[in-house]
């Protein structure tokens, strides 16, 4: 429907810039393409749900996400391009997940529920040993204060910076770098209380 | 919580191991890391718990089933036709609910006229006006 606007004149989509093809695939998304609309959201699916399960636990994040999608896709016209289009998905999956979070937490504890998803098939020693690491680092990120994970899971999931995660969850910058210095400072207390030496 | 590191010295190395600092800080917290082995020993711990922070298999997996999901949602017509037709499904509702409280009010309520046969017959005329309206403009 949109090929001319989504391809360019002959021009090989290595040469274009990546804000030049994000621009151009929200045009089409705008009006209405769901290829274009699903190419945006390619390279940013993974991270939303890795961010989201830490969020409000595997079992909802899933329906976070894909609820987060479809509105981000009616809304779109509210997207200026003022912020990276990754920062704009974030701040949707992460708007409805503190609508969704306190109901996780009170049906599940995140600790056990974390510690499982993360817990690894039985394998060679090393690499057990590093999955055990992981799930307890992950155990210990799920005892966050809500506001102290969502800055860190954007940051160590999404891999956005201080300014996109300062987009994202409508928080001035200066409160991102002091919420991510205490989210660390937090987890390596509880790292070390569970005897963790990463 | 930092130990013997203070606030605003954790605050700067995190933004340091982001990568959030102008290269004038960067080479201030280069030089303190040269001296102070507690400050290093914290980056180091911190980076090695952030590299056991990462997307995992399972959010891959679970990225493919939620696009597949999105797609086949906003193909479907009835996403964004239904969207404007759900917009006005209230107002048909909400020009009926004003049109029986007018009656009510002219009939049997403070308002009620010495002739209410002609009063009502106003206020029907009024709400057929409204649903013509309506009816004309709808999406």
């Amino acid at each position: 429907m949109l090929a001319g606007l989504l391809d360019g004149p002959a021009e090989p989509a290595v040469t274009q810039s990546g804000e030049d093809l994000e621009t151009r695939l929200v045009a089409a998304a705008m009006y209405g393409d769901p290829d274009a609309f699903d190419r945006l959201v390619a390279g940013h699916a993974a991270a939303l749900h890795a961010v989201a399960r830490r969020l409000v636990g595997n079992d909802l994040a899933s329906d976070v996400v894909q609820d987060s999608l479809l509105a981000a896709f009616r809304s779109l016209r509210r997207f200026r391009g003022e912020a990276s289009f990754g920062s704009y998905l974030h701040g949707i999956v992460v708007n409805r997940c503190r609508r969704v979070a306190p109901r996780w937490r009170r049906s599940a504890a995140p600790f056990d529920a974390l510690a499982a998803e993360a817990s690894p098939e039985p394998g060679p020693e090393a690499h057990a040993v590093a999955s055990d690491t992981r799930a307890r680092i992950e155990a210990a990120l799920a005892t966050l204060p809500l506001r102290y994970r969502e800055s860190l899971a954007l940051r160590e999931f999404a891999g956005l910076s201080y300014e996109e995660i300062a987009s994202a969850t409508g928080v001035p910058l200066g409160t991102v770098r002091s919420r991510i210095a205490r989210a660390r400072g937090l987890m390596r207390d509880e790292l070390e209380r569970r005897g963790v030496r990463p | 919580m930092t130990g013997s590191i203070s606030r605003s010295a954790w605050e700067r190395l995190n933004a340091y191991l982001d990568g959030e600092l102008s290269a004038a800080e960067i080479a201030d917290v280069e030089r303190e890391l040269e001296r102070d082995d507690a400050l290093r020993a914290a980056l180091e711990k911190m980076r090695r718990v952030s590299k056991g922070m990462s997307v995992e298999d399972v959010d891959v997996r679970a990225a493919h089933g939620i696009r597949s999901a999105v797609r086949e949602r906003l193909r479907r017509p009835s996403v964004r036709a239904g969207r404007s037709a759900m917009r006005w499904w209230w107002l048909p509702a909400a020009a009926a609910l004003a049109a029986v409280a007018l009656v009510a009010l002219y009939t049997a309520g403070p308002l009620a006229p010495t002739q209410p046969r002609v009063h009502v017959q106003a206020v029907a005329e009024q709400y057929a006006l409204a649903l013509d309206e309506l009816g004309g403009g709808q999406p």
